[in-house]
């Protein structure tokens, strides 16, 4: 382990305190400012009638009558303890509900990093290892469309060829089997693959020109070793940070990606409540996603040391 | 060695310099093939959103029921939609709505971005730390679901999508704006300008801000393709324009329901984002590739 690891965990988990805080606060204040009476909105639909009793009771039964302070420390400290509140509708544990969802987002997430690292990474060495020759044009102009595309679009065209037409895979839905993911793993993954295959290109520049990959191949070592294991390894750090950056455009991505192929995710669930007006289960899966970005930025940064032994955290 | 001195000089067009700059930038410009390409594809979409009545052929919201889902024809170039409306037609309205949330969004994302960047880089201290403190939140959450968590409460349409798009979209310039500001605000020339008893606001104006608007051009080209997308993202997914405007995004929610018997309704829009989105991104990378080579990825 490198020098200083424990402290530098402890210190950044200390910083992303204050983040996480004001990210719960920014999540409550959001479901507080309501155009008009978040109440009403939900008793009309809950108990079909807008009586001023029953919204007193409603109020009462969810804590909406306390002061808007005291409703938000008691969120904040539920939280804390992993109680995200009950579902207005279905009156289940949100975060419950959230961890149902979460398997099927989290292979949908997995799968298109997958593509993306699977595909970005060779593509930007390929490039990069070919500069100025038509492999190398070809390939900026894939990762140009690939930035460009839509992913809505992208699925719905991958839809049309792949399912509607050729019968290969099945066109939406979420089953055991595998080949109800490739289409939307393809859909998410596309995007990021083009940014990683961008950047490796340009890292990969940069690195191939210095005097230890000279000497690499001046000691006799194979090309693939030499770009595998000298100038890859020093070409990682920007790569991987642009990959925790771009977590959050997959999980953002995971919400469209899911709506396009009726994938029972947490992104279909938090659209679902956003339609129906649960608030709690909004909030819930805001906070949860926002959660996670969070902690996977965590992960990318005390990865660094890995990648690079001469970073000491200090 | 004075005659060839003298021949020297004389060889030199007599060009004032700026004239002369100006020459040398615009013959790069051209050279930079992904920024022509990307002014192409941005100047025939302002083409499109300007003479808009002129080249739709069809209202693009009143429709003929007779004319339910008619396949691409000579009539209607794109078919038609479920109300008989005609897609090319819709489709060339759509680049108004497109054009004008990028450009409002990253209007106020550079109103925004700049001011509390600027702010933030030269006071330092607390207002540096309350600034910072505030982007690195709203950067906390994946940006679009920020946006649609804001749409979710304050309800969808048009209007909101600027303020959600708004919202989010002015951190990474700030970010950006008070690095520049504080690589800048060091030198010389600045110190200078102080001891000869330039005020704060003289300061920021006359010697910060135009050492920053390259970095700010090429931001906020890039992000105005990023916009666009967003908006067709929070469209598609029905917490953006509402029916029957004629967004890209909320075209493509129709055309995900019909996608089997009139794909026609998915082509077409999501072409013109895809185009859209592609257009502002080359040329946000060649304004970058000519007005700071160093930024070059």
């Amino acid at each position: 382990m490198p020098r200083g690891l424990p402290a530098f965990v402890f210190r950044r988990l200390l910083l992303a305190i204050p983040v996480f805080i004001g990210v719960t606060l920014v999540t409550f204040i959001l479901m507080y400012v309501v155009p008009g009476d978040p109440v009403t909105a939900l008793v009309d639909e809950k108990m079909a009638s807008t009586d001023p009793a029953g919204a007193r009771l409603f109020r009462e039964k969810w804590g909406l009558d306390a002061p808007v302070p005291v409703q938000y420390l008691k969120f904040l400290a539920n939280a804390a303890r992993g109680d995200l509140g009950l579902s207005y509708r279905s009156e289940q544990p949100v975060l419950e509900s959230i961890l149902e969802r979460f398997p099927a987002t989290a292979a949908l997430a997995a799968a298109s990093l997958g593509i993306a690292v699977l595909l970005g990474i060779p593509l930007g060495i390929l490039a990069a290892v070919r500069q100025n020759t038509a492999l190398d044009s070809a390939s900026i102009m894939l990762a140009t469309f690939g930035v460009s595309v839509p992913n809505f679009w992208l699925g719905l065209l991958l839809i049309y060829v792949i399912a509607v037409q050729l019968r290969w895979l099945p066109p939406s839905g979420y089953g055991p089997a595998f080949p109800y993911l490739i289409m939307p793993a393809i859909t998410l993954g596309t995007g990021l693959s083009a940014v990683i295959a961008r950047l490796t290109r340009s890292s990969m520049l940069e690195v191939i020109r210095q005097d230890y990959v000279r000497t690499a191949r001046a000691k006799g070592l194979a090309e693939r070793r030499v770009i595998a294991g000298h100038a890859l390894r020093n070409a990682a750090i920007p790569i991987v940070t642009i990959v925790g950056v771009q977590i959050s455009g997959l999980l953002s991505g995971a919400v469209i990606t899911e709506r396009v192929f009726s994938w029972p995710g947490v992104g279909r669930l938090l659209l679902d409540s956003i339609g129906a007006r649960d608030l709690p289960v909004v909030q819930g899966c805001v906070l949860f996603i926002a959660t996670i970005f969070i902690g996977l930025n965590l992960l990318v940064d005390l990865s660094y040391a890995w990648l690079d032994p001469r970073i000491r955290y200090e | 060695m004075s005659s060839r001195l003298r021949a020297v000089t004389a060889s030199r067009p007599a060009l004032p310099v700026p004239l002369r700059r100006r020459q040398a930038v615009w013959r790069r410009a051209r050279r930079l093939r992904n920024l022509t390409i990307g002014a192409i594809l941005v100047g025939g979409l302002i083409a499109a959103a300007v003479l808009a009545p002129w080249i739709a052929p069809h209202n693009p919201v009143r429709g003929e029921l007779d004319d339910y889902l008619r396949r691409p024809d000579g009539r209607y170039w794109f078919g038609t939609d479920t109300f008989g409306r005609d897609v090319f037609s819709r489709v060339v309205y759509g680049a108004r709505i497109s054009l004008g949330v990028g450009a409002a969004v990253q209007a106020s994302a550079l109103t925004l971005g700049v001011g509390l960047g600027l702010l933030s880089g030269f006071y330092g201290g607390s207002v540096d730390n309350l600034i910072m403190r505030l982007a690195e939140i709203i950067f906390a959450f994946p940006g679009l679901l920020f946006a649609i968590a804001i749409m979710a409460v304050i309800g969808p349409s048009l209007y909101n999508v600027f303020i959600a798009l708004g919202l989010v979209s002015w951190t990474s310039l700030a970010r950006v704006v008070r690095g520049a500001v504080l690589a800048v605000k060091e030198q010389e020339f600045v110190e200078a300008a102080r001891a000869l008893g330039a005020s704060n606001r003289r300061i920021i104006l006359r010697h910060l801000l135009p050492n920053i608007v390259a970095p700010a051009i090429i931001l906020v080209t890039l992000g105005i393709g990023g916009a666009i997308l967003a908006e067709a993202s929070l469209s598609f997914l029905g917490l953006g324009a509402q029916p029957p405007t004629p967004s890209w995004g909320s075209m493509l929610t129709v055309g995900r329901d019909y996608l089997t018997e009139a794909p026609w309704l998915s082509i077409y829009p999501g072409l013109a984002i895809f185009l859209t989105v592609m257009g502002f991104n080359l040329l946000g990378d060649g304004l970058r590739d000519l007005l700071d080579p160093r930024m070059q990825t």
